[in-house]
């Protein structure tokens, strides 16, 4: 009997040995490297402790310090990105008369989803660049000077990278307003205009305190999913000119792979995380946002 | 009055909005068929016929490139989804000692952001001396993409009644036969929809191919930025590279809303 009950229990450990082999080895095993090593100068063959000069090393960096403040930059026009623009498309479609009319503008919205990240950041590459860029032709067009390599000059090169993907509305942002405002109760909007509401304080009484769950939901992931974003900036500058466009996981990644000190980088991957996991637990116990 | 004259100035700057998004992707459909000196002398004219030629140039350009990525995403949809629904099935049907926190460690992985693991995740597959190979991809990305599959099929396999496990089981039928034959061909279009995610995600990530692989071994991704640093020397010939290699992306995105479309439909006809 007690036989019997055992075996069948392997069987299930036995479905589960798949899933665990893959996690252990490439998920958690990885973690517990990384935090040891965040210890350690580490060249992938010999590694050894420096105890936390690792981190002392990113508070005394200049470089560092830049990045930081250029993730506070990335991180806030993230936020803005990610709930003023996509709001306002997705109010202006509501406010639209016709079901086709709205289902054609949010159709065309939610297109460039269509194509892989990596080709829309080659497109505004491409519209910045100093002689065939689309944005300097413009200019030439309309008569101005028209030289500027916007990705290349330490005043421009990091509101560039800002811009990019302007007018921000394409996303998951946009469709989760949108959906969230089409299921807004109709009556009650119908009983604030016949009480003589306009469509203003329709707008910041009725539809603002009830997208506020939504906002919540965009906020937190825009502000754990800036934080990881280097992907544009590898691509469109390397982090640079110098070090105007770069952050904290782009200077991990220029550690590591860069400049083989996997010792660092592996410091400045667990700090982030470390960041992450504050915003997190902040957002579980004060904001109480499930996602 | 004023109701209509706000309808048509939101109408107005919607249009204007919708245009700038998709200035980027007008663009690359105009120049993809424009030669490079049509470019260089006259950036704002109609290209003279359509350079269906660059097409042919990108095509031979991205095409290996094209079916690296797809290679590395058919072996890991298949992975993700083989192993997901293992395990799903296991937490949705079996009872065992230590099944709560064995099924937490799994889903513990969630709050591992890939930041904090690259770096090391890329001297273990250095060790196992898988750089430069298609199995340092597919390996790593089965491991966080089968997440998707042991949710999902979690919550699918709970709900199936379980006569019908007990009618399988009196015919004889072993626990994998049960896995296999009863509770899988019931969840296809939840694997169809984890396929899709996985497929996404695989295909336009950048970074982890950028690290592991080498020139020879590149996905299209890869090559698509290579394209761009090689001097920018042919605008037509990339641009139409990058068209080329977004076909799969679009196509299982339309192929998936079809789906989703047909489960909704045929779920409503039977409710």
């Amino acid at each position: 009997m007690n036989l019997a009950k055992w075996k069948r229990y392997g069987i299930s450990y036995l479905f589960l040995v798949p899933s665990f082999l893959f996690i252990a080895t490439f998920l958690y095993y990885p973690v517990l490297l990384a935090f040891f090593h965040s210890f350690t100068k580490w060249n992938l063959v010999q590694s050894s402790w420096v105890g936390l000069d690792n981190f002392k090393r990113m508070w005394t960096e200049t470089s560092f310090v830049t990045g930081a403040k250029n993730q506070l930059i990335y991180s806030v026009t993230d936020i803005v990105k990610a709930i003023a623009f996509p709001l306002i498309g997705a109010e202006l479609i509501y406010l639209l008369g016709g079901n086709k009319l709205k289902y054609l503008f949010r159709t065309g919205f939610i297109l460039p989803m269509l194509l892989p990240g990596v080709v829309t950041i080659l497109l505004w590459q491409n519209i910045y660049d100093p002689t065939n860029g689309l944005l300097n032709q413009l200019l030439h067009r309309l008569g101005m000077n028209a030289t500027h390599a916007w990705l290349g000059e330490d005043g421009t090169a990091i509101w560039s990278i800002v811009l990019m993907g302007l007018p921000f509305i394409s996303g998951l942002p946009f469709l989760i307003f949108y959906a969230a405002i089409g299921n807004m109760s109709q009556e009650q909007l119908e009983a604030a205009r016949i009480d003589g509401a306009n469509g203003w304080n329709v707008f910041t009484k009725m539809h603002l305190p009830f997208l506020i769950p939504q906002f919540k939901i965009v906020m937190i992931l825009t502000i754990i999913g800036s934080l990881q974003d280097y992907v544009k900036i590898l691509i469109m500058t390397g982090g640079g000119p110098g070090v105007a466009t770069t952050n904290p996981a782009m200077i991990m990644y220029n550690a590591a792979f860069g400049s083989s000190q996997y010792g660092y980088g592996s410091a400045i991957g667990v700090a982030l995380f470390l960041v992450i996991l504050i915003v997190t637990v902040f957002n579980m116990k004060f904001l109480k946002t499930d996602y | 009055m004023t109701g209509s004259l706000q309808k048509w100035t939101g109408g107005a700057l919607l249009a204007v909005l919708l245009l700038l998004t998709l200035v980027p992707f007008l663009l690359l459909l105009f120049f993809s068929f424009k030669t490079q000196l049509e470019v260089l002398i006259d950036f704002w004219g109609m290209p003279e016929k359509l350079h269906f030629e660059n097409y042919e140039a990108a095509w031979k350009a991205v095409r290996s490139s094209i079916g690296n990525s797809l290679f590395v995403c058919i072996v890991t949809v298949f992975g993700a989804v083989v192993i997901g629904s293992l395990s799903g099935y296991v937490f949705a049907r079996h009872r065992f000692p230590l099944k709560g926190p064995l099924y937490l460690l799994l889903i513990g992985v969630m709050m591992i952001p890939s930041l904090l693991t690259v770096v090391p995740l890329y001297a273990i597959i250095n060790n196992l001396h898988m750089t430069h190979s298609f199995w340092g991809l597919i390996l790593p990305y089965i491991s966080g993409t089968q997440l998707l599959g042991i949710l999902l099929c979690r919550t699918l396999f709970e709900s199936l009644p379980e006569e019908l496990f007990e009618a399988a089981r009196i015919d004889g039928g072993g626990e994998f036969y049960l896995y296999a034959r009863v509770a899988m061909p019931l969840c296809v279009p939840i694997l169809v929809t984890i396929g899709i995610v996985t497929f996404l995600a695989v295909y336009s990530d950048y970074l982890w191919p950028f690290i592991v692989l080498d020139q020879a071994h590149q996905t299209f991704t890869m090559a698509a930025v290579g394209l761009n640093k090689s001097g920018r020397s042919d605008i037509g010939l990339s641009f139409s590279a990058y068209i080329i290699g977004s076909v799969p992306t679009i196509l299982v995105i339309l192929f998936g809303m079809k789906y989703y479309i047909e489960g909704m439909v045929s779920g409503a006809v039977k409710s």
